[in-house]
């Protein structure tokens, strides 16, 4: 449904760096330079791409994200660079209104067009029994700007039976609008985690992270806005509004097991998730990858998510917040309560020389209904995309 | 509170793992190199397909820090 006629159109070749800009600027935030450039083989070194085309139903946004990396080991230097552009084209999910009765979503119209050039350098180095790491990754969207900085440490212990880690990001993201020239607003985010790695036996390996996220800043959509009509009285605008700071804690836990009997690999998925936004989320997911010919690999798999909604998110306004500016409020669906399931399939093939070639074909829906326990937020329009993903990895140097 | 919680219960899951396992030899580990055992083995997957959770769901976290964000909408 378009029921505006503005128009938003960026192309995005004006003001956003291109993405060995982007890969450059993310490089020379890195100590690169402390790499010893005496003659030392390449070791484990390897060059992929890979394509990501996402597809909304109801003729919502269309998403094409290719993405190039590269990955090598030099001397006592591990290193990984990636550049990827994120071209979004259709229809965005702007307003919520009763205007017809019940809470209806209004698309943006088919118009919309944004582009996002992105790039992430990391660097470790690895001594006895430990290893550091830098990361450094920029974003860059005509109204959205990202900046992150990474640091890793990670810690082998028993014979590499346990690995710990402990890292710590900062990102830096500086939001603007089309529709608002005087928008210039900033969040800062910082995150840490401490994770375990643990060989369970020769055939099973299980990982657990935990992560705490602090952020501070603007959190709004400067594009979304709810209306609510009412019988008696006029109706009420109010421009999304979220609170200045959000706490996040996830909790992620990965198990993998191979059951070389029937040459398969089990792999099991848990994340726990809450933060003081009211919201708190489980996902669990599920991979079992088969051999069934020689050099071919077929992994089906589910994924299930569920998430509470957030206190303040409501699709009809009440009437104490007329005239109020501050009051957090959002009728963004991202926030309401429902639970979303992706079937997946991946086949990929292994060539003479070690390069593979993959390609996964998913479908995700979402519906209030689905949320764990039941009882989502009251159904607004249910969401469906389909993806597929492809890649190649092509290994060299020694 | 759910920090101290979180902190307390992965340090029981912790040590509850760490208790129960064997100590694999390098030259036991012929299973646990597949790639399928890995875990974020192709960092660009994981990436896109990160990605695309934010843009749709709350929850997020977990797998790196350091990510940088998006105004995916």
């Amino acid at each position: 449904v378009a029921a505006t006629e503005k128009t938003e159109q960026a192309d995005g070749n004006t003001s956003t760096p291109s993405p060995l800009s982007a890969l450059m600027s993310a490089a020379l935030a890195l100590p690169i330079l402390a790499i010893p450039t005496k003659a030392t083989a390449l070791e484990n070194a390897a060059i992929g791409y890979r394509i990501l085309e996402y597809r909304e139903g109801d003729g919502r946004m269309k998403v094409r994200e290719p993405l190039l990396w590269a990955k090598g080991s030099l001397g006592q230097f591990d290193f990984a660079a990636s550049g990827m552009v994120d071209l979004v084209s259709g229809a965005s999910p702007q307003f919520v209104s009763n205007e017809r009765g019940t809470p209806i979503h209004t698309l943006s119209g088919a118009s919309i067009r944004d582009r996002r050039n992105a790039a992430e350098v990391k660097v470790a180095h690895r001594f006895e029994g430990w290893s550091l790491g830098v990361s450094r990754n920029v974003s860059f969207e005509n109204d959205y700007t990202s900046r992150a900085l990474g640091v890793e440490v990670k810690a082998d212990f028993a014979e590499k039976n346990t690995t710990l880690q402990a890292s710590f990001g900062r990102n830096n993201d500086e939001i603007s609008s089309f529709d608002d020239a005087t928008l210039h607003e900033r969040r800062r985010t910082r995150e840490f985690l401490v994770g375990v790695t643990q060989v369970i036996d020769a055939r099973s390996i299980v990982q657990s992270n935990l992560q705490f996220t602090r952020g501070k800043g603007y959190f709004n959509d400067p594009y979304r806005f709810t209306t609510t009509f009412f019988p008696d009285t006029p109706p009420i605008t109010v421009l999304d509004t979220r609170p200045g700071e959000r706490k996040q804690t996830a909790w992620l836990t990965r198990y993998r097991r191979t059951l070389s009997d029937i040459q398969g690999v089990l792999a099991l998925d848990y994340r726990y998730y809450t933060d003081d936004w009211g919201i708190r989320s489980h996902t669990f997911g599920a991979a079992y990858t088969r051999t069934i010919a020689e050099g071919w690999k077929i992994t089906p798999g589910l994924r299930y998510y569920s998430q509470t909604q957030a206190d303040f998110y409501r699709t009809l306004l009440p009437q104490s917040l007329r005239g109020t500016r501050d009051v957090p409020s959002s009728s963004d669906q991202r926030l309401a309560a429902f639970g979303g399931l992706q079937p997946s399939i991946t086949v990929t093939h292994t060539l003479a020389n070690g390069a593979t070639i993959d390609l996964m074909v998913s479908s995700y829906r979402q519906r209030a209904s689905w949320k764990l326990g039941g009882d989502g937020s009251d159904p607004l329009a249910t969401f469906s995309a389909r993806s597929v993903m492809a890649g190649i990895t092509w290994p060299f140097g020694n | 509170m759910n920090v101290k919680r979180s902190v307390v219960a992965l340090a029981i899951a912790g040590c509850a793992l760490l208790s129960g396992c064997a100590n694999v030899k390098a030259f036991e580990r012929g299973h646990l190199s597949q790639p399928e055992m890995q875990f974020d083995a192709d960092f660009s997957a994981t990436k896109l397909s990160q990605q695309m959770y934010a843009a749709k769901e709350a929850a997020s976290g977990g797998y790196t820090t350091g990510g940088g964000g998006c105004g995916c909408n």
